[in-house]
C-alpha cells in the first residue's frame, strides 16, 4: 500500500465529518429503495397499477357495453365473442368485470379516506392533549367497535337507499375506530419526544406542532393501515353486494357479480362466471396487502435494508 | 449590570390532592445581563424542572407551579396567558438539551425547523429567514450552510446536530438561552468545540445563560457564578472561583470531592454516602442530614434557611449560623 493510500484511508472519516457529502436523500427516497427491495410488495405494486389503469381506461378497454343483455348467449362459457364468457342475462363478463373495478376501488379509496380522516383527527387530538378529552374520545371509539357492524351495516343499508355513496358513507363512519387508536398511540408517544419539546421551547404553537411536527412522524403507520383497509373495505363491498344490500344491480361491482352464485345450477353448470369477479376480489385485496406489508417494512426504522 | 431574570420562591409541584412531590421547594435566584450561571446538582434535584418552570412548560396537569415568581425585565412569566408564552419562548428565552440525536425533528429539513422559528418570530419572509438561517449556520462553524439548509437531520453527527440546535435557539437573539447538559450526550473533543461556541455567543451577543449541569468541568469552564441545588432547594450560591476553593456546604464539598483528579494516587473514588431523597419523601430538617458527614442534632430538627453570607454568597446550612458558631 502506497503512503498516498494510506493517508487517504486515514483521513476519510474526517472528510465525511467535516465536509459532509450532501446527498439530499430525504426518508422517503430512503423508504422507496427499501419498499423496492420487497419482491411481493412490489408484485402487489405492480397488479394494482394494472388494476387502477383498467378501472380508469374501462371505456376504452371494455369489449362491449357492461348492460348490454343478448339473452340468447346467456351463460356462453369463455370463447371467441366472449373472452371471459357471459353471465346469465349474456351480458359480457369482461365488460362487467372492468367496470366493476371502477366501483369497487372507488368505494375502496373513497371510503377509507374517509374513515383515515376521521380516525386521524380524533387520535390526534386525543394523543396530544390526553387527559379527559382523551378519555372520553376513546371510550366513544370503544362504543363504536363493540357495535355488531356487520348487522348495523345490514340496517343502515336497508335505511337508506343502498347507493355506492351510501356504502361509501357507512364504511367511512363505521372505519375510523382502528386508525383513531393507531394514531393515538403514535402522538401519546411522539408528544413526549424530545423533538417535540425542543420546538415548544422555540414558541411553536401547538397547532404547528401536531401538523407540521408530529403528524409527518406518524405518517407511515397511517399509510400502512390506510393500505390494509382498502383491501378490507373492497372485500366488505363484496360481501353485502353479495347479500343483495350492496351495489345494486345493473351496476356491476364485483360482488353483486357473485351474487348469482348462490345458485347452483350456476355454480355447478357455469362456473366461470362466478369464479372471475372471486379472483379479481382476491388478487386485489392480495395486493392491496402486499403493499401494506412492504410499506410497513420501509417505514419501521428497525429493519434495515 | 442589570438583572435579567429573578426567581422568587418558586414552587413547581407534582402530583394530585393525595400526594405531592415537591420537585421545587421555594428557589430564589437572580441572573444578571450578559451573565452565565451554571446549576449543579445530583440526578433528580430538580434541575430541569427549574428550566421548564421557567419556560413554562411544566408537564400539566400532574405538575403546576404553586407559588412563587419568575420575573424577566421585570413581567412575571408565572400565570402568563399562554398566547404571550409563545412570543416569548425562542424569542426571549431559548433552550439547548441533552441529546442532540433526538432534538431535531427527523421528517424536516434543517431549513424548515430554522426558518419556521425565525418567521414566527421575527415576522420576515422566506427569503430573509433563510438568509439569516444561513447566517446563523455561519456563525456555528458550518462551512457549507445554504446546502445544509436542504438536509435531514438523520446525515449530521451529534455534535453538528448540537451545533444546529444553538444556530435555533440563537436565531431570534434571546436574552436568555438555557442550556439542559448540553454536553453530556456528546464526546469529548466535541464538548470543547460546544463549549468554546457557547463562550463565543455569549460574548458575543451578551447572551446570559443559565446552565444545567451535573459536570463541574464544564461549570469551571464557562460559569462566572455557581448555584447548587439539593432536593429542590438551594443549598449554595458563590462565585466560580470562592466555589472551587472554598466551599460552604457540605454538599458542595462532597461534589467537588467526588471529581476524579489527575494528580496523586487514589485507591478509590470518593462519593457522597447515600441517594437523593425519593421524590415526595417527606424529611424534618436539613435535607441533606442523612448523607452530611457534618450532621449534628440540629440537622435533624430544624430546615436551616439559606443565609447570606457576603455580596455574592449564600449558603442553606447550620454550620455557618451564629448561633452554632459561638
Amino acid at each position: 500500500m502506497s503512503f498516498l493510500e494510506q493517508k487517504a484511508m486515514v483521513t476519510e472519516p474526517f472528510i465525511v465529518e467535516e465536509n459532509h457529502n450532501y446527498v439530499h436523500e430525504s426518508i422517503w427516497r430512503l423508504m422507496f429503495r427499501k419498499f423496492m427491495a420487497n419482491k411481493l410488495a412490489v408484485i402487489g405494486a405492480f397488479l394494482m397499477i394494472i388494476i387502477i389503469g383498467s378501472a380508469l381506461f374501462a371505456p376504452w378497454l371494455a369489449p362491449q357495453d357492461p348492460s348490454k343483455q343478448v339473452l340468447l348467449d346467456k351463460l356462453s362459457p369463455p370463447g371467441e365473442k366472449y373472452i371471459l364468457g357471459a353471465d346469465i342475462l349474456g351480458r359480457d363478463t369482461l365488460s362487467r368485470l372492468l367496470y366493476g373495478a371502477r366501483i369497487s376501488l372507488l368505494v375502496g379509496f373513497a371510503s377509507v379516506a374517509g374513515s383515515i380522516f376521521i380516525g386521524t383527527a380524533v387520535g390526534a387530538i386525543a394523543g396530544y392533549y390526553g387527559g379527559t378529552l382523551d378519555a372520553v374520545l376513546m371510550r366513544i371509539v370503544d362504543a363504536v367497535i363493540s357495535f355488531p357492524s356487520l348487522f348495523l351495516l345490514i340496517t343502515l343499508v336497508t335505511i337508506f337507499e343502498p347507493s355506492v355513496f351510501t356504502l361509501i358513507g357507512v364504511f367511512a363512519v363505521f372505519g375510523w375506530t382502528g386508525t383513531a387508536r393507531l394514531v393515538r398511540g403514535e402522538f401519546l408517544s411522539l408528544r413526549s419526544s424530545e423533538f417535540v419539546l425542543a420546538a415548544k421551547t422555540l414558541g411553536i404553537r401547538s397547532s404547528r406542532i401536531i401538523f407540521s411536527h408530529i403528524l409527518p412522524n406518524a405518517m407511515g403507520p397511517i399509510i400502512v393501515s390506510a393500505t390494509l383497509g382498502v383491501g378490507g373495505v373492497i372485500l366488505a363491498e363484496a360481501a353485502l353486494s353479495y347479500l343483495g344490500l350492496g351495489i345494486q344491480p345493473p351496476t356491476p361491482s364485483w360482488g353483486n357479480m357473485l351474487q348469482s352464485a348462490q345458485n347452483p345450477q350456476i355454480m355447478l353448470g357455469a362456473w366461470w362466471y362466478p369464479l372471475f369477479p372471486g379472483f379479481m376480489i382476491l388478487i386485489t385485496v392480495l395486493a392491496f396487502n402486499f403493499i401494506g406489508d412492504g410499506l410497513r417494512d420501509a417505514f419501521d426504522p428497525k429493519i434495515s435494508e | 449590570m442589570s438583572t435579567l431574570l429573578e426567581v422568587n420562591n418558586l414552587k413547581t409541584h407534582f402530583g394530585n390532592k393525595r400526594r405531592v412531590v415537591k420537585a421545587i421547594d421555594g428557589i430564589d435566584f437572580k441572573i444578571k445581563k450578559g451573565e452565565t450561571v451554571a446549576l449543579v446538582g445530583e440526578s433528580g434535584c430538580g434541575k430541569s424542572m427549574t428550566s421548564l418552570s421557567i419556560m413554562g412548560l411544566v408537564p400539566a396537569p400532574e405538575g403546576r407551579i404553586v407559588d412563587g415568581e419568575i420575573l424577566l425585565e421585570g413581567v412575571d412569566l408565572v400565570g402568563l396567558p399562554e398566547k404571550r408564552m409563545y412570543g416569548i419562548r425562542g424569542k426571549e428565552i431559548a433552550m439547548i438539551f441533552q441529546e442532540p440525536m433526538t432534538s431535531l425533528n427527523p421528517v424536516l429539513t434543517i431549513g424548515d425547523q430554522l426558518t419556521s422559528v425565525i418567521i414566527h418570530h421575527l415576522k420576515v419572509g422566506k427569503k430573509e429567514a433563510e438568509n439569516r438561517a444561513v447566517e446563523m449556520l455561519d456563525l456555528v462553524g458550518f462551512s457549507d450552510s445554504r446546502k445544509l439548509l436542504k438536509d435531514y437531520p438523520h446525515r449530521l453527527s451529534g455534535g453538528m446536530r448540537q451545533r444546529v440546535m444553538i444556530a435555533m435557539a440563537m436565531s431570534c437573539n434571546p436574552k436568555l438561552l438555557i442550556a439542559d447538559e448540553p454536553t453530556t450526550a456528546l464526546d469529548v473533543t466535541i464538548q470543547a468545540q460546544v463549549l468554546e461556541l457557547m463562550k463565543k455567543i455569549s460574548k458575543e451577543f451578551s447572551t446570559s445563560i443559565l446552565l444545567i449541569t451535573h459536570d463541574l468541568g464544564v461549570v469551571s469552564e464557562l460559569a462566572e457564578r455557581v448555584i447548587v441545588m439539593y432536593a429542590g432547594q438551594i443549598v449554595e450560591i458563590a462565585d466560580i472561583d470562592d466555589l472551587f476553593k472554598s466551599p460552604f456546604h457540605p454538599y458542595t464539598v462532597g461534589l467537588i470531592e467526588s471529581v476524579p483528579k489527575i494528580e496523586g494516587e487514589i485507591e478509590r473514588l470518593y462519593s457522597i454516602p447515600g441517594n437523593v431523597p425519593a421524590p415526595g419523601e417527606v424529611i424534618q430538617g436539613c435535607k441533606f442530614a442523612a448523607r452530611c458527614s457534618k450532621v449534628f442534632d440540629r440537622c435533624r430538627k430544624e430546615m436551616p434557611t439559606l443565609r447570606k453570607m457576603d455580596e455574592s454568597r449564600s449558603v442553606r446550612c447550620f454550620l455557618y449560623d451564629d448561633e452554632e458558631a459561638e
